[in-house]
């Protein structure tokens, strides 16, 4: 079994796998190249370009982004908003998105931040690159999106709350990934459909088939809390860890 | 913003486990350098010093040729402790880093000087428990700002030679 770990997507993404270690290199390269294709804060990406020109022109983005795009605007639309990569604060909602043909516009100028799904993303693409490439199990993380595949088995932690010297065993889950979100260091959520922000001192883990799906459906739980009608359109699961350490679960 | 409403969810009996101090290692340093500098035959052992900053550094050649730095540096931050190693190429541009090894702590220790010599001389012969390693943690705790900071700090310090 390899063991890697590399900082990447502004967290430390860890591999175990029973792969070759060209595969765990090839997987990790995926991870970065997510990174430079949808790092907001990199003018030089397809999402700086999009935030630049995209009002006023057509902007060709890689196929990655485009369907990282799709993906989160069938999710936003699924979630009645709860969940947008459109950020708050100039009125522009995933709505004023028009994706067509591997292009992407905005109806109005806008800044759209992918980080709460890429980051999901990245973990898919490296699990696949693992398996394309031969591996027979192993464990994707970045630091709070966590997928296995194959055989690989292991209790899911989720650190408590407001006690980071504690952690919390998920019940055994068929699904394979796992995502967190929550205030541990003082991170704050915004709510797209009003633009307030506010800290939460509880966290959200919500379990699904694919860590996009996951990473993106944390945000929507948080906000809206375990709606049911949400999570069972993706066959997710939810669970919560208050302030006072309980766990609590709900599923679709 | 949502207050957690409890009587929305099923609450289930939850197994805490003291999110103990545990090690993953990566890599030694020779897997690293091999990663890293593959075309390398040797790595050689010298100093940077820059004032009274003093970074031991490896020159990786291949035959004549000088192929880049190899540099080992730790960093501690809020909650781990973690060494990895960067690749410079004679040009000063990083070329990879990897992580070697990974110590997370239970909080405020690791300022804690007698908390910090307990690393010294830690090995490849950490236990490695599936389910406590921090492949299986989910949370968003493991920051790589200190070590962006600290690759910063590296690749200044090669400029200013």
């Amino acid at each position: 079994m390899i063991r890697r770990a590399r900082p990447h997507l502004g967290t430390i993404v860890g591999i175990s796998a029973d792969a070759t270690p060209p595969a765990v290199s090839a997987a990790f390269a995926a991870i970065e190249q997510v990174h430079l294709l949808m790092s907001a804060q990199r003018s030089d990406s397809d999402i700086g370009r999009i935030n630049r020109e995209a009002f006023r022109r057509s902007v060709r983005v890689h196929a990655w982004t485009f369907e990282v795009l799709e993906r989160a605007m069938q999710i936003s639309e699924r979630s009645g908003g709860a969940f947008d990569i459109v950020m708050p604060g100039t009125g522009a909602h995933f709505t004023d998105i028009v994706l067509e043909q591997s292009c992407v516009r905005l109806r109005r100028p806008a800044r759209v931040d992918v980080s709460g799904i890429a980051k999901g993303f990245a973990v898919d693409m490296a699990v696949g690159v693992l398996q394309a490439n031969g591996a027979r199990a192993g464990s994707v993380n970045a630091g709070g999106d966590l997928r296995f595949f194959g055989d690989w088995q292991g209790a899911v932690r989720v650190r408590v709350p407001g006690n980071l010297g504690a952690a919390i065993c998920l019940p055994p889950s068929a699904h394979e990934a796992f995502a967190t979100s929550s205030g541990y260091f003082g991170a704050s959520l915004n709510d797209p459909r009003t633009g307030a922000c506010a800290a939460i001192d509880w966290s959200v883990t919500v379990a699904a088939a694919t860590c996009l799906v996951a990473d993106a459906l944390t945000k929507a739980v948080a906000l809206l809390g375990p709606a049911r009608w949400l999570l069972k359109q993706f066959e997710a699961a939810a669970f919560a860890i208050d302030g006072d350490g309980r766990l609590h679960a709900a599923s679709g | 913003m949502p207050r957690f409403d409890a009587t929305l969810w099923v609450p289930l009996a939850a197994v805490c486990v003291p999110a103990a101090v545990h090690a993953t290692q990566y890599l030694t340093v020779e897997q690293a350098q091999r990663l890293l500098f593959p075309a390398a035959e040797s790595f050689a052992p010298s100093t940077l010093r820059s004032g009274r900053d003093e970074q031991p550094v490896w020159r990786a050649v291949r035959g004549d040729a000088f192929l880049g730095y190899f540099i080992v540096d730790e960093v501690i931050g809020k909650h781990e402790l973690i060494t990895y190693a960067v690749a410079i190429d004679p040009q000063g541009v990083v070329r990879g880093v990897e992580i070697l090894h990974y110590r997370e702590s239970r909080g405020g220790e690791v300022r804690d000087p007698r908390w910090r010599a307990q690393f010294v001389g830690k090995g490849p012969a950490d236990p490695l428990r599936l389910g406590e390693d921090i492949q299986n943690l989910s949370g968003a705790t493991l920051s790589s700002r200190h070590i962006t900071d600290g690759v910063r700090r590296l690749v200044a310090l090669l400029k200013g030679r």
